[in-house]
């Protein structure tokens, strides 16, 4: 599962040693000392690297001092159009708790180099407060802003000692940056021994630099801003960024990667193993989940019931503590107690498996992957906070299963989109261990439509429509339904159904199946009507092939790709439509077969003439993840294809007018 | 209470709301909030376990119920408001609300208590209790809520809320809180809203007034309540069983629906009496005293308007320039705090900081006028039809815009949003904050709505006017050759001008230069499929007072349908007229159109050699009060010559006109999908 909880990690490391370290802030006084600016960035009109912006930062820099737990910024943004003068509205939050922003200054400079000075008061805008808690923003806006102008400002963002500063260089923002330039001057106390970083996403050859005396400097230049496409890779991923680690002196200096995750993955194990060393609570509980003549894979079924049976308190609303009082909710030291209270959170729960998996003879293991919905795992970066969520590893048989048991909604055998088809460490007594796990295969997500629509002679098509869907996209709608009732469900399936039909459809929901029975298709009946499906053409009618709507052809309109495609996961779309023309029609022609098999995505489509009725059968199937954006013409083309022959008419001919041809 | 202030309005914002309802209020906490809240509220939860509700939450947790609709989330149980006014004009709000919880979704919009306060108000209570459906009593304090700013578009507003997140918010449970503000209002007026997007089981309003006060009233939606009084100038009024406003889309603002209702107070004091806005005028001139310094020019705004206007002799062309400096190249910036929210920045710092909200944008063009001698006046007005309501004088409103008293040798030939008022004269509707829409024109939403125009000594209610269609022009022209393989090619060029133009305008320069070709390709997308962008070019983008043209070409595969030797082709390439709106169920309240409009396609479509015309669409003409839509296909020399005029003429349509617009569109809707059948000649 997906979850907030971090490990014990290089970050909250840092965060012990800086509040050991205690050092009082130094104010320090605020300049309003400015870079020069040349003369060829005042006549600026665009960014010449990359035409056609509402606005560039032409320079930044941060400067991190971490002894003095200060960090300052300076910002330089060439103005383009009237719609980039929005740069002018700053907004800098902070947790006041932990930090304050200090020493705000900013200017305008015109194109003939006149200066207008920012000298109002900056606001503070309560973002959030509540007892002891502060999450507040400066905000100001920057006088006499005009496309052409070039705006600055600088501040600086001064920690309390006692917390932990955010050591990290975030590169990529929402404009493109020109010139950058990153300082961190570190604090290596007699806690730490060095500072280390990594990194994602820069420019081959741009790299920190460690200076003699350990600051690291960074230069880096034209790094593009974030844009969003449709089907894009998680945000973290295309960013560039530094992350800074401090390393413990008693900790192995310069150590590689693969042993720094094997001894992260021993640390954790030791951790699942203490918290399940119960076995007598185990035993007596496994006695009475499973048979001893069961077959492994029907032990593992038992035991993944069992678990997910237990309250998950992950999967509810956060408890105030009056709430955990007044529900008598106390904590789980260990397995024992999970298996008493009958409630655990979602880490709790899988720790519970693993237990009970062991005790039933087979080898189990915690797993944290990287859930791809937010980054990727990079091994490489020694970063723990990577790898956020977690599942199970089990071997049965002659099987390996990876399972997550605290996805209440998940059936056995298939774990969050998310999970599936990432990196992580499986933790064992010999260490952390590198796995991948499977994808998963296109049938484990398939949405099987079939519909029988009558045809009027105004060409409005009404009939039952039915939607089962397996797998992945029953569970996630499980998952995303869990706080509504029957009506709500309903509403909520029966508007993304209606969506998929032409604009002014309706779809009534009329049944609900197997909503709590996660192990079958979840199951959706009801009626559709489509006006205007069929459109008249004089004597004839023309219907569309295929009465839904193509879900991604519209994030293939643009001609230029960015970044690469990437879907949650593979699945099928299959359908079978009945459609009975008016019994004043005759059937003319019906599309042709088609199909196309580019490569890890298919289609295929056929109609059939069956009396007054045309039967429409077709199958999409994506059987990939990530293209890259050279393979984005590709795609391009494909789904343009499926659009195309999922509109192919159906020729209808009044009965009379036929009878004279 | 409500807080009358905040009338400004972003450009192309369609809808600004104050969050003062309950299911706005969870919005909030849902969106506004950077930090997730659950886990600060369980992080700031209390540790106080003696908990009792007050009486009046038990008693409306134990009342007999009457039958509500299988869908209704939650129950109002109670609503009640009790204003207490004193004599030095400072008045205290205490509000109890109590709500039952019946479904899961309940949580998410009725699973807090809020309130909203700035640095004018007060509050000096604030609490929220669960009982449970098995009895149990939990309570939470004002220290265990959240504060958050209310802040929207401004840069930065004193509007805050407070929220405390319910315990134990689960169907079955009853929930309520309590809090009590303290105010001095900058005018004497406030509201009861009574009804709810939930059902209303009971609604209690009570009013103390000082000895010697009076008070008026105005019921919106609801028939007129006589109160229960008492001889010290006190007054409740009560509301039972009131049903919930069924929310359907594009429906009218929903204070312009729901049941409420409107108060305003009348001291005895002389000295208060200011604040009193009995009358549109009273409102006019309390405002016009407001603002009687704003204006001052600075020497550096007198120079800006001599250096805009050398040369230039002509006086409208001088208001022109002026306006579209205002609008273009002042920057849209709120600031709002305390009277803030009401009263503009001076004229001075608006053009020295070169920003401002709309009524400073207001105050700045003003001024700007009175140096080229054109008297002008501030206009107070909503965005939103009904909310401004003649039948009851109020403050109530959200942007401000300005009236231009024309002179009398200012030609009006191509001025449409104009008003002949007898007392004041040919006044010339403006808004300065809109960028798009340029003198002469008014925006869709302000149009056929009500203002208030306030001048130095008086106010005066005033209907805006509705622009006739021709004025919010698009004429779309398309030059396109069919191949034989389906295939079509070919240019479109439009030219647009009023609305269509300012809503275009809008698409393209929020989009970065290199964005823009992405434009074109979601249109087009809307209509085809498999096409290529060839060319694409827009004219006039940033020179409003020229009509707005697009240029684009592109090719289509698979454009016309084969089957067997037949070929079909939809003649309405691009464009779409239709609405969905009134598709479904039907409706219960009214619908309203952006505005007139004026809108025609001319599409002649070269076919291929080979084919003849086997059908062709019939023509088409459907028409309603509102609107009107032609079509009609010919061919003529191998050109298919497709033609269609659309035209709205009227923006609000009754409940009782619905079906009759519902028929137009269905008819629209038809005639779209149509489709030209070609035969191979010679199979």
């Amino acid at each position: 599962m997906n979850r907030t909880q971090r490990f014990v990690c290089a970050t909250a490391f840092a965060f012990v040693l800086l509040c050991a370290a205690a050092i009082a802030p130094r104010p320090s006084s605020a300049g309003d000392e400015w870079l020069p600016i040349p003369p060829a960035d005042l006549a600026l009109k665009d960014n010449p690297a990359s035409p056609g912006a509402h606005a560039m930062i032409l320079y930044r820099s941060s400067d991190m001092d971490s002894k003095e737990s200060s960090v300052r910024e300076y910002v330089r943004v060439k103005i383009f159009t009237q719609e980039g003068t929005k740069e002018a509205d700053v907004e800098l939050p902070f947790n006041r708790q932990q930090v304050n922003v200090l020493d705000i200054r900013g200017r305008t400079i015109h194109p003939d180099g006149s200066i207008v000075n920012f000298e109002g008061k900056p606001f503070e805008k309560t973002i959030v407060k509540a007892s002891g808690f502060q999450y507040l923003a400066k905000t100001f806006t920057l006088p006499d802003v005009h496309p052409g102008s070039i705006i600055e400002y600088k501040f600086r963002e001064q920690s309390d000692p006692h917390y932990y500063v955010n050591e990290s260089w975030t590169i990529t923002g929402h404009l493109y940056t020109r010139d950058a330039h990153f300082v961190i001057r570190p604090d290596t106390g007699s806690y730490a021994a060095a500072l280390f970083y990594r990194q994602n996403g820069l420019p081959t050859g741009t790299v920190p630099i460690k200076q003699p005396n350990g600051t690291y400097v960074m230069d880096i230049h034209n790094i593009a801003g974030l844009e969003e496409e449709e089907y894009m890779p998680p945000e973290r991923a295309l960013q560039a960024h530094v992350d800074f680690y401090y390393v413990n002196a008693s900790d192995p200096q310069n150590e590689t990667s693969e042993k720094f995750w094997n001894r992260k993955g021993k640390a954790w194990s030791e951790e699942v193993d203490r918290f399940i060393n119960k076995k007598g609570a185990l035993e007596s509980d496994l006695s009475r989940t499973v048979s001893a003549d069961d077959a492994p894979e029907t032990k593992l079924r038992k035991i993944y019931a069992r678990v997910q049976k237990i309250r998950n308190l992950s999967m509810e609303d956060d408890k105030s503590e009056k709430e955990q009082k007044q529900e008598q909710i106390k904590p789980n030291n260990n397995v024992e107690d999970v298996l008493k209270h009958n409630y655990a959170n979602a880490r709790e729960l899988n720790y519970t498996f693993v237990g009970l998996a062991r005790t039933a003879g087979f080898s189990a293991s915690e797993v944290f992957v990287a859930p791809r919905h937010v980054n990727f795992f990079l091994p490489e970066m020694m970063d723990t906070s990577q790898i956020s969520a977690d599942i199970v590893w089990v071997h049965a048989g002659s099987q390996d299963y990876y399972l997550d048991p605290a996805a209440s909604t998940f059936p056995f055998g298939i774990v969050p989109w998310y999970e599936t088809n990432t990196r992580g460490i499986r933790c064992s007594k010999s260490g952390g261990e590198i796995v991948t796990v499977p994808p998963s295969p296109p049938t484990q997500a398939t949405e099987i439509r079939t519909a029988e629509l009558e045809i009027d002679s105004d060409g409005q098509a009404m009939g039952k429509l039915q939607v089962d869907y397996t797998g992945h996209l029953a569970a996630s709608r499980r998952e995303q339904s869990r706080e509504e009732d029957e009506s709500g469900r309903r509403k909520s399936i029966g508007d993304e159904i209606q969506a998929w039909l032409p604009a002014g459809s309706s779809f009534e929901v009329t049944a609900l199946a197997n909503w709590d029975n996660k192990d079958l298709p979840l199951h959706v009946e009801g009626t559709a009507k489509i006006p205007n499906l069929g459109t008249t053409a004089g004597r004839r009618m023309l219907v569309p092939a295929s009465p839904f709507q193509s879900r991604q052809t519209a994030a293939f309109h643009p001609e230029k790709r960015l970044y690469a495609v990437y879907f949650n996961l593979p699945y099928e779309e299959i359908d079978d439509v009945k459609l009975k023309v008016p019994a004043e029609f005759k059937i003319e022609s019906v599309p042709p077969a088609k199909q196309a098999k580019p490569g890890v995505v298919s289609y295929e489509i056929s109609a059939a003439q069956q009396g007054n009725v045309v039967e429409v059968k077709r199958l999409l199937v994506l059987d990939g993840l990530a293209f890259p954006v050279t393979s984005y013409p590709a795609l391009r083309n494909f789904f343009n294809s499926v659009k195309t022959y999922d509109d192919a008419q159906i020729v209808l001919q009044n009965a009379e007018s036929a009878k004279n041809n | 209470m409500t807080t009358r202030k905040l009338f400004c309005k972003m450009p192309n914002q369609q809808k600004i709301t104050r969050p003062i309802a309950a299911a706005a209020r969870a919005a909030l906490f849902a969106v506004a909030l950077t930090v997730p809240l659950a886990s600060v509220f369980a992080r700031f939860s209390p540790r106080v376990f003696a908990d009792t509700a007050p009486d009046w939450l038990r008693a409306a947790a134990h009342q007999t119920l009457p039958e509500y609709p299988k869908d209704a989330v939650a129950i109002v149980l109670l609503d009640d408001l009790q204003t207490t006014v004193k004599d030095n004009g400072e008045i205290e709000t205490r509000s109890r609300r109590a709500y039952k919880l019946l479904r899961p979704e309940a949580r998410d919009k009725y699973g807090y208590a809020g309130v909203n306060f700035d640095n004018e108000t007060k509050l000096s209570f604030f609490k929220a209790w669960t009982i449970t459906a098995d009895g149990k009593e939990m309570e939470l304090k004002e220290k265990d809520a959240v504060e958050f700013s209310l802040s929207s578009f401004e840069v930065f507003s004193d509007e805050r809320g407070k929220g405390i997140k319910f315990s134990a918010a689960d169907p079955g449970s009853i929930v309520g809180y309590e809090y009590v503000q303290r105010h001095r209002p900058f005018v004497f007026e406030d509201d009861w809203e009574f009804q709810h997007a939930i059902p209303t089981r009971l609604a209690r309003f009570s009013l103390q007034l000082p000895p010697g006060w009076e008070f008026t009233e105005y019921w919106a939606n609801f028939p007129k309540q006589q109160p229960q009084s008492s001889a010290n100038n006190f007054y409740v009024w009560q509301v039972e069983n009131i049903p919930a406003v069924e929310i359907e889309t594009d429906m009218p603002p929903f204070l312009t629906v729901a049941s409420r209702m409107d108060i305003k107070y009348f001291p005895r004091d002389p000295a208060l009496r200011a604040k009193t806005t009995g009358s549109w005028n009273d409102i006019g001139v309390w405002y016009a005293n407001l603002t009687s310094a704003s204006r001052v020019p600075s020497p550096a705004l007198q120079h800006k308007v001599a250096e805009l206007t050398v040369g230039v002799s002509d006086p409208l062309k001088k208001m022109q320039v002026l306006a579209a400096y205002v609008q273009q190249q002042i920057r849209y910036v709120a600031i709002e705090i305390g009277i803030g929210g009401l009263q503009p920045h001076p004229a001075a710092d608006v053009f020295k900081h070169q920003y401002g909200d709309c009524k400073d944008k207001a105050t700045l063009l003003s001024a700007m006028l009175k140096q080229i001698g054109v008297d002008s006046y501030y206009v107070m007005i909503d965005t939103h039809r009904g909310i401004v309501n003649p039948d009851f004088p109020s403050l109530r409103g959200n942007h401000m815009i300005m009236a231009i008293r024309l002179p009398q040798d200012v030609p009006i030939n191509r001025l449409y949003a104009i008003v002949e008022d007898p007392q004041l004269g040919r006044l010339l509707f403006f808004d300065p904050t809109d960028p798009y829409v340029r003198l002469g024109y008014l925006p869709s939403e302000l149009q056929q709505n009500y203002g208030l125009v306030i001048t130095p000594d008086s106010g005066k209610l005033i209907l805006l006017p509705l622009l006739p269609p021709p004025t919010n022009r698009l004429l779309r022209t398309a030059t396109l050759t069919l191949s034989s393989t389906g295939n079509l090619g070919g240019e479109v060029n439009e030219l647009r001008w009023g609305a269509p133009a300012g809503d275009s305008r809008a698409q393209f320069l929020n989009s970065s230069p290199s964005d823009r070709p992405k434009v074109f390709e979601k249109f087009l997308g809307t209509f085809l499929n498999n096409f290529t962008l060839t060319n694409a070019s827009v004219g006039n983008l940033d020179n409003y007072d020229e009509n707005f043209t697009l240029h684009y070409q592109f090719v289509v595969e698979g454009y016309a349908k084969t089957a067997g030797n037949l070929l079909i082709v939809r003649p309405r390439v691009v464009g779409d007229k239709g609405s969905t709106i009134l598709a479904g169920k039907a409706r219960k309240y009214p619908i309203e159109f952006e505005g007139t409009t004026l809108q025609s396609d001319i599409f002649d479509i070269t076919l291929p050699a080979g084919y003849v015309v086997d059908e062709l669409p019939q023509s088409v003409e459907a028409k309603c009060d509102y609107a009107t839509y032609k079509s009609n296909v010919e061919v003529k020399d191998n050109v298919l010559h497709y033609k269609r005029t659309y035209e709205i003429t009227g923006v609000v349509v009754p409940t009782e006109k619905l079906p009759e617009v519902r028929d137009f569109f269905h008819q629209v809707a038809a005639a779209e999908k149509s489709s030209a059948v070609l035969r191979r000649a010679n199979p």
